[in-house]
């Protein structure tokens, strides 16, 4: 551990040691400020000072010379190797844990003044503030220590809406946090830390023309996010995954706001596979079947997926983007439909089924399942040991799996699980047995081509469960009555039952557990 | 061809006799009694009986023709003779050049046919009869190419048509010495010089092969050597070539040229361009002789413009010169050769006039008239004459291919060059020499660039065909020529007939009828007999301005029409019955069905069950998500006979069963047809738009349809949709609504206390009169309510809810 840290104090040697000269200038000069402040303080609150009030500017004053050491803390490295670092941390710490509630002590919001910048006591905590958030951006850019950086984070949370005040640190701020977020070779952990601190920098910090920062949030969080999304590979990916869950959610903070980012982002993408439909070329279609463009996709899904969510009974600003979105990607799916491309349609089948189940609207998504697998069983398949197909790793098949057996089985169970799913998301809707009926006669007719192959079975357990399910809504909605004068009846049909009780439903709780226990 | 060719020949001499032209005289010389037997009865048509002549009694009394005519040859050819020397004599050109014009001949004729014994004429008399001899030998030499190269222009064209072309040919003749003159003057100079420089290059030239055109890769190379040094004595030349006195007739003004063409200038930048690729690819051959050769183009080029702006100023005058820039055009260099033929093109464009020019008969030619009427027709002549070859060029090039490796960019040329001159030269001479060149063109399988232009300018003729006179000779064209070509043709080919005239201009003929006498009929009413007078006489002075203004008259117009529809239908019928298998077959579906209401009611039995066989014979398959080609034209089929319902077979009553259950099923197996949206090309409809067509046509246009059937397709449309892209959602919601307007009792679907039959809906049944639609609702309008697509929502909302009950 103390080896570590060694090593740590001396990156910070060499990352530091360009700025030191300018920041022993800048320090003896805040020393000053703080000192000639503390004094005139001293000579105002005379009368009025107790203890917190010493108490505070004690630890502004440990602040600045806190963050004061940390510059020079190299410089004397060699004097307090060990003890010095230990100091060190400890006054960072102690700085970062007290910095808040000195801050809101002093300044206290009133009904008057509400943002700190009309607070009373701002003028003369002003650069104290500053100082104080200046260093922790600057700490926060060089650090690379997770826990160290959690803790700032956490610590620094609450301070987010003093950074409203200084709108050049609170860029830098943000860019810090960004890139902090889409840093791979951190822990999860860590980058969600940074994406709760980005959200509430989102919310809190306020600048002086009352203006929020999150509009750049919402831009630089989807902006980065496209510029990581480029390439996916084993170390990339849960990074993505896991930006592609956070970046959404921001957007659900302003709505009105994420609505005119989503207009301007969604726009671009089709006008993207405009140009690439009119060029009608194989390099066109290359610039569009990228991972950018999926995860683009897929990041706007998820963020409609998330917004527009109809059990909050508020229609979402951002429910006019749907048809735009779904346009969007079944034109994808349209554009090339080439065995080759099936990855990159399985991600977009996943994404749009994501915005079925999480807005409860419809889309047509049945021709393009069926599409995955074409039942060309029938061929001989090669046998080999390549691992296993990983759908979320690919956008092109590669050459060495396209004949292979492996392949094949994983095109099987990823057509199975997009059906379950697909028909799983609207099981419960009145209209199911007529969804199911040309999916029946469909699987009907694939179940023959299958006959005795290795999918044969599950396929049969599927239509019977499909048929069974039908059945079972056809039995109940025959009672309910149909009029157009009458709907709320048709339209409460099924509202209250739980998914899990019907028979479909119970197919698929026994194969989740059947999964589980397997895995 | 001979005969005939000499009739016309002395027939045009007479006038000769009086108007004295220069060119003809040697020519009338050659000719022979024998041939004015056949003559005889043209002469005794009187076209203008009013012109007093001299042959006046010729026409009273044909037995003594013989006799005149042997008489009159012979006063005639004397005459002319005389006249002849005269005018050479006095011809100041002539006269002051005489050596130079000997040496030039000389050349010229080489250069078109070398033939050594020409190099050695001396005398000046002696050179003017050789020169005319040659000039005939090469003419007859061309037309006898021609008439290799062209069997189908006779062959395609009319009668009339036939007989304008040799004596256009025989114009041409006549009119060629005439024309050497004028050009041999430019280019004598420049020849004398030449040879002087290089008396060897006379020699190849003499020794060259022939002018056939199999052999010109052997010419290539002596030929570009020509080229060079002509070139650059060209460039040193032209000062003095304008002060030498050469008349107006070549105003090499530089000032004037850069003036006068724009339109010129913008050729010339396209023709750069060609140009250009054309160097790039050439250079590598022969690198020392890369600026040479741009140089050459340069002159080339210069030279080109330089003569056609001159024809452009004054086209009267300068018509000769339209044989420069043919010869031109015979270069060996592809990008002269294309650049020449452009220039023609942009000169033709401009110079033809706006009438089509009528070959003189005898009659006319012997009346005298002013000088004027009389430039006017030697232009005409000169006209028709180069135009004539000119299409003749074109078209050999395009017939060439096989002889030699040919520049496919010249082919694209002389194609565009065709086209052009057809889309905007309808209505002048040659037409049918030009329609034939374009339409044999389009007669391949696979489809490619110069046939897609043949199309196209045969798509503009039809639609721009006013009287339709055109479209009848086109269409009678292209069905003969797929029929030679045994049905192997590009479907595009048959898809230029949806763009005739007929549909609009075509119309029911008893519609019209009734309109028109219920109008008059009101009219007579309130006519007294000064007022009918008055009127009879507004109607003929119309009838005159009517003439005038060359518009068709609506009989004309009619009669063509038919005539044009009786060869499509009788094509259409003939593919359907015995090309199901063609591959034609979807455009002949689609022409049917366009054309449907013109088909009279009595076919309508038998293409129903041709159709029927059709449908039957076709398979089912299905790929990419899409139908495949045997559904497409399954679907055209139901498309098509029930266009033919629609008009006038909704009186008549058949049994469309078939189809409808042909539709049912068609409409079932769509449903996981992810590209049914898709267009297979622009022309075509998509299977959605087939499907709503179909559906539209069965249930919307006609009056009676089973109540069972109906619900049956509304329900399975509803399903199958749910399935498929919005645009078609909402085609079938749209659907939905308007029928259920149209029929309340199909509410029943939609309120299921209305529900009367009871039982349950069969979806998987195949026949739309069993299933039973009424055992259920359409609960699908729930689904559409969640619809992703805000205008499905709204609308099914609206099927469901209808506004006036909410």
């Amino acid at each position: 551990m103390a080896k570590l840290k060694k090593a740590t104090v001396k990156f910070q040697k060499n990352k530091l040691k360009n700025t030191i000269e300018r920041r022993k200038k800048h320090t003896k000069f805040k020393q000053q400020v703080n000192r000639r402040k503390e004094r005139r303080s001293r000579n105002q609150d005379n009368g009025k000072a107790d203890s917190k009030d010493e108490n505070a500017l004690e630890a502004t004053e440990t602040t600045g010379r806190s963050i004061a050491r940390s510059d020079e803390e190299t410089d004397m490295e060699f004097k307090y190797k060990v003890n010095n670092h230990k100091v060190y941390k400890k006054l960072v710490r102690v700085t970062l844990k007290s910095a808040y509630p000195i801050f809101s002590e002093h300044l206290f919001f009133t009904k008057k003044a509400k943002h700190p910048a009309k607070t009373k006591n701002w003028r003369r905590l002003e650069k104290v503030v500053r100082l104080f958030l200046n260093n922790c951006v600057r700490f926060l850019r060089d650090m690379d220590q997770d826990d160290m950086l959690q803790y700032i984070l956490t610590y620094l949370e609450p301070c987010s809406l003093y950074f409203g005040c200084f709108p050049k640190t609170a860029r830098e701020y943000l860019r810090v946090l960004l890139d902090r977020w889409s840093d791979a070779s951190l822990s999860s952990e860590s980058r969600a830390r940074c994406y709760q601190s980005i959200k509430q920098f989102a919310t809190a910090a306020i600048d002086v023309e009352k203006n929020s920062y999150i509009s750049h949030c919402l831009k630089g969080v989807y902006l980065v996010f496209a510029k990581h999304a480029t390439k996916m590979t084993e170390s990339t990916l849960p990074m993505i995954q896991q930006m592609l869950e956070e970046g959404p959610d921001l957007y659900t903070l302003d709505q009105k706001v994420s609505a005119q980012h989503a207009q301007v982002y969604i726009h671009q993408l089709t006008s993207h596979l405009k140009t690439a439909k009119k060029q009608h070329t194989a390099e066109s279609f290359k610039s569009v079947y990228t991972w950018q463009f999926v995860s683009c996709l897929d990041f706007w899904a998820n963020v409609i997926a998330n917004t527009c969510n109809p059990e909050t009974g508020v229609v979402s600003p951002m429910l006019t983007h749907l048809k735009p979105l779904v346009d969007l990607s079944l034109q994808t799916l349209r554009l090339n439909p080439v065995g080759q491309f099936l990855p990159l349609r399985v991600h977009i089948i996943r994404s749009l089924i994501g915005i079925i189940d999480g807005t409860g609207y419809y889309i047509p998504m049945g021709p393009f399942i069926f599409e995955i697998f074409n039942g060309d069983v029938k061929s001989k398949m090669e046998q080999t040991d390549l691992p296993a197909f990983e759908w979320d790793m690919y956008l092109k098949t590669p050459k060495e799996y396209t004949s292979t057996k492996i392949y094949q089985d994983a095109k099987y169970q990823v057509f199975y699980d997009s059906l379950v799913d697909f028909y799983a998301c609207l099981g419960l809707h009145i209209a199911f047995p007529e969804l199911a009926i040309p999916v029946l006669s469909k699987l009907k007719e694939d179940h023959k081509n299958l006959k005795g192959t290795r999918f044969s079975k599950s396929l049969r357990t599927l239509i019977d469960k499909l048929e069974t399910h039908k059945n079972y809504i056809e039995q109940k909605r025959a009672p309910v009555e149909y009029t157009s004068t009458k709907l709320d009846e048709v339209n409460a049909f099924l509202r209250n039952t739980d998914f899990e009780t019907t028979p479909f439903g119970n197919f698929l709780v026994n194969k989740a557990k059947m999964n589980s226990s397997v895995a | 061809m001979g005969s005939a060719k000499k009739n016309t020949k002395k027939s045009t001499k007479p006038p000769n006799k009086k108007g004295t032209t220069v060119t003809t005289t040697v020519k009338a010389g050659k000719k022979k009694n024998g041939a004015t037997k056949s003559k005889n009865p043209l002469d005794n048509i009187p076209d203008y009986v009013e012109v007093p002549n001299a042959e006046e009694d010729n026409v009273d009394i044909s037995d003594e023709d013989l006799e005149f005519f042997a008489a009159n040859q012979d006063f005639g050819k004397f005459l002319k003779s005389m006249d002849s020397r005269a005018l050479t004599k006095n011809d100041k050109k002539k006269k002051t050049l005489a050596t130079a014009e000997k040496r030039k001949q000389r050349s010229t004729q080489q250069q078109s046919i070398p033939d050594p014994t020409t190099a050695e004429l001396t005398s000046s008399d002696e050179d003017d009869y050789n020169d005319d001899d040659l000039e005939d030998f090469n003419q007859s030499d061309l037309e006898s190419l021609n008439e290799d190269d062209l069997p189908s222009i006779n062959g395609g064209s009319d009668d009339d048509m036939i007989a304008s072309d040799d004596e256009d040919e025989d114009d041409e003749e006549d009119l060629l010495g005439e024309l050497d003159d004028e050009d041999d003057d430019d280019l004598m100079d420049l020849d004398e010089e030449l040879e002087k420089q290089q008396p060897a290059k006379k020699k190849r030239k003499q020794e060259g092969p022939n002018e056939s055109e199999e052999e010109m890769d052997y010419e290539l190379k002596p030929r570009k050597v020509a080229g060079e040094w002509t070139k650059k004595d060209y460039h040193s030349r032209l000062p003095i070539k304008l002060p030498g006195g050469k008349v107006t007739q070549v105003q090499p003004d530089f000032s004037d040229e850069e003036k006068s063409d724009e339109e010129e200038q913008i050729e010339q930048v396209e023709e750069e361009e060609e140009e250009v690729d054309e160097s790039e690819t050439l250079v590598p051959e022969e690198p020392e002789r890369k600026l040479t050769k741009k140089e050459y183009l340069l002159s080339k080029k210069e030279e080109l413009a330089r003569t056609a702006s001159t024809i452009q100023e004054d086209p009267e005058a300068n018509a000769g010169l339209l044989k420069k820039l043919r010869s031109v055009a015979k270069d060996d260099n592809m990008t002269v050769k294309k650049l020449a033929l452009l220039t023609q093109l942009a000169v033709y464009k401009d110079i033809i006039p706006g009438y089509r020019i009528r070959p003189l008969t005898e009659k006319e030619e012997a009346v005298k008239v002013s000088k004027d009427v009389k430039k006017l027709r030697e232009f005409e002549k000169t006209l028709l004459s180069n135009y004539e070859s000119y299409i003749k060029d074109l078209d050999f090039i395009l017939k060439d291919r096989k002889g030699q490796q040919q520049d496919p960019s010249l082919v694209l040329v002389a194609t565009r060059c065709l086209c052009e001159l057809l889309t905007t030269k309808t209505h002048f001479n040659f037409r049918l020499n030009l329609m034939v060149a374009v339409v044999s063109r389009m007669s391949t399988v696979n489809w490619n660039e110069v046939a897609d232009m043949c199309c196209k300018a045969i798509i503009s003729v039809f639609e721009n065909d006013e009287s339709g006179r055109t479209s009848l000779d086109a269409v009678t064209m292209i069905t003969r020529m797929i029929k030679s070509k045994n049905y192997a043709v590009h479907e595009n080919v048959i898809n230029s007939f949806l763009h005739l005239r007929l549909r609009d201009e075509l119309a029911p003929a008893s519609s019209r009828e009734n309109d028109d006498q219920r109008g008059k009929k009101r009219k007579k009413q309130f006519l007294n007999k000064k007022a009918r007078k008055a009127l009879k006489e507004t109607k003929e002075i119309e009838k005159e301005f009517k003439e005038a203004e060359a518009v068709v008259s609506k009989e004309e117009k009619e009669k063509t029409h038919t005539e044009t529809l009786k060869l499509l239908f009788a094509f259409y019928f003939r593919v359907l019955k015995k090309q199901s298998q063609s591959l034609l077959l979807p455009a002949v579906l689609q022409g049917l069905a366009k054309f449907a209401h013109l088909i009279s009611v009595d076919f309508f039995d038998d293409l129903l069950n041709a159709l029927k066989t059709v449908l039957e014979s076709l398979d089912h398959k299905s790929s990419g998500g899409t139908a495949g080609a045997g559904t497409r034209k399954r679907l055209l089929c139901i498309i098509t006979a029930f266009e033919l319902l629609s008009g006038q077979g909704e009186a008549l009553n058949y049994d469309l069963k078939s189809y409808y259950s042909e539709l049912y099923g068609i409409l079932y197996e769509a449903a996981f047809h992810y590209m049914v949206e898709d267009k297979p090309s622009s022309e075509h409809l998509s299977e959605s738009e087939m499907l709503t067509r179909g559906l539209e046509l069965m249930f919307l246009k006609k009056r009676q349809v089973p109540m069972n059937r109906m619900a049956a397709f509304i329900k399975r449309f509803s399903v199958v949709a749910l399935n498929m892209p919005s645009k078609t959602v909402m085609n079938c919601l749209q659907l939905v609504k308007r029928l259920i307007n149209k029929d309340r009792r199909l509410d029943a679907l939609i309120q299921s206390e209305d529900r009367a039959a009871s039982g349950i809906y069969m979806p998987y049944l195949q026949d739309p009169d069993l299933c039973n639609p009424f055992g259920t609702s359409l609960y699908e309008l729930f689904l559409y309510k969640d619809h992703y697509d805000p205008a499905v929502r709204a609308l099914a909302q609206s099927i469901q809810q209808p506004p006036e009950s909410a």
